[in-house]
């Protein structure tokens, strides 16, 4: 059953679409014709004109896999890493002291400094994969590490008093606090990782790679082609993210109060 | 037959009780009653085992025990029904767990509730579900810290009116922790005052009016008891 809320955020949505995409279709078509030049600000029919060719294109399909496994890559290593550390650092201060440094080091450092870095150590093809790990792997961590210690303590309590086996207390409190933080923490990742990564493969100029779209469009002064790879990257997030903001919705659902 | 000696524990240097000595029947169901902040929880959580006194002896009360926290202390990710299943795991049958859990819903009146999520409930709701987690455990220790706190004065009573019965009948041994007189006087067969700071019993004063008859009449059986209560919480 539908709560007022659920058919409320519906509602909304549903507005946004009808009148907020239009809206912001007509403002990027007069700044267009204000600019008046194709080649430094396209139109937004330039740009679906330059998407068609794009998708149609015989190496589309390879360009956007290609891309894709590095995001999955990075995404799949920061997440198997970051679930083992978070849960053996709640357990070791040692271990969470000595991490500490290392993760707010990877918060803090400018992507294009550690991407050409990468790009030195391990390659083209290797380097974006790495640098959505550096980017995504701190993110995840943290929402570990905070799942896991912003348990309640009376909850636990709770548990003792009640002598609740371990298996389950891992299965109904552990597990369930970790989630929720790591599923809000996921769901940002994906667009953030999709970014990095095309932005890496850009510097290194990665063959057959969304990034190496975007810099043979910015080098033939193609600035329809270069928008066309962001929209297909907007929507490649969009497709990744929905099966798991379908899980956290599924997962959370305890949330939703009328 | 539950015994308590010479039982001394402070906080931080701080002492909250002091030389409590208690002896209760099995089977007995005792009311604490004490001013706001004077070691009653406390107490009740050394009784269950939640912490460790500084001083003193407990006999008996080394065993599975059932708590109603002052707080309801539920998954908020779990619905009624599981977070009261979540105690029965390993302890019963799965077969019987249903019914189990049914009953005790049915007895706190929830039954419409048991798959919705704590978010849900209203406070009341919230801790007669705790309530309801503490009937189903198998233990016949209960330990319940202002149970009722939240409730209605009508559901209290339908409450207590139900409790009385299923704990004499299964012969549970149950300390109660209230400021509320009422409660305290409805419920327990013995009343401890707690007084004094650091707190001490001050008195321990004997029900004279059987279970089936305290809360018959809307409790007018309990007038003298309860006039006893507030001489001596008053002459304190």
């Amino acid at each position: 059953m539908k709560t007022f809320t659920t058919m409320l955020k519906n509602k909304n949505r549903r507005t946004e679409l009808i009148i907020g995409v239009p809206f912001l279709l007509l403002i990027w078509h007069l700044i267009a014709m204000g600019v008046g030049n194709i080649n430094i600000f396209p139109t937004p029919l330039a740009v679906i004109g330059s998407l068609a060719n794009i998708v149609t294109s015989p190496n589309f399909f390879t360009v956007v896999t290609m891309t894709l496994s590095r995001v999955l890559v990075g995404l799949t290593l920061s997440f198997c890493l970051a679930l083992i550390l978070g849960l053996i650092s709640v357990n070791s201060r040692f271990v969470k002291s000595m991490l500490n440094p290392l993760v707010s080091v990877m918060k803090a450092i400018p992507t294009i400094a550690i991407t050409v870095q990468l790009i030195i150590w391990l390659g083209p093809f290797q380097a974006p994969p790495a640098v959505g790990f550096i980017v995504i792997f701190p993110l995840l961590y943290s929402a570990v590490v905070e799942g896991l210690e912003n348990i309640d303590l009376d909850i636990i309590e709770m548990a003792n008093v009640y002598n609740v086996p371990k298996v389950h207390r891992i299965k109904h409190i552990y597990y369930p606090s970790v989630v929720s933080y790591l599923s809000a923490a996921l769901a940002g990742s994906i667009g953030l990782c999709i970014k990095v990564i095309i932005s890496a493969e850009y510097i290194s100029t990665t063959r057959n790679s969304m990034g190496d779209g975007i810099y043979y469009g910015f080098a033939y002064f193609n600035m329809a082609e270069v928008w066309s790879w962001a929209v297909v990257a907007i929507i490649t997030s969009a497709v990744l993210e929905l099966p798991l903001r379908q899980l956290k919705k599924r997962i959370c659902q305890w949330r939703e109060v009328d | 037959m539950y015994k308590i000696e010479n039982l001394n524990h402070s906080f931080n240097s701080h002492a909250v009780l002091q030389d409590i000595n208690l002896q209760v029947s099995s089977g007995c169901i005792v009311s604490i009653l004490g001013p706001s902040g004077c070691g009653k929880t406390t107490f009740l959580r050394i009784m269950a085992g939640i912490i460790k006194p500084n001083s003193g002896t407990l006999h008996n009360f080394d065993q599975n025990s059932s708590f109603v926290f002052q707080h309801p202390r539920l998954l908020p990710w779990n619905t009624v029904f599981d977070n009261i299943k979540l105690v029965l795991h390993d302890k019963v049958a799965d077969s019987e767990i249903p019914t189990l859990i049914s009953k005790a819903l049915e007895m706190v009146e929830l039954t419409e509730v048991a798959d919705s999520y704590p978010l849900k409930l209203s406070g009341g709701m919230k801790q007669r579900v705790a309530i309801a987690r503490a009937l189903v455990f198998p233990a016949k220790l209960m330990f319940l810290d202002e149970p009722f706190q939240s409730l209605d004065f009508d559901l209290k009573q339908r409450l207590m009116r139900q409790l009385l019965p299923l704990w004499s009948e299964q012969k549970y041994t149950v300390f109660i922790v209230t400021h509320d007189i009422r409660v305290a006087t409805a419920m327990g067969d013995i009343i401890y005052l707690l007084g004094n700071r650091p707190s001490s019993i001050i008195k321990e004063l004997k029900n004279p009016v059987s279970r089936s008859d305290r809360l018959v009449k809307n409790g007018a059986n309990l007038i003298e008891i309860e006039n006893e209560v507030y001489a001596s919480l008053s002459e304190n």
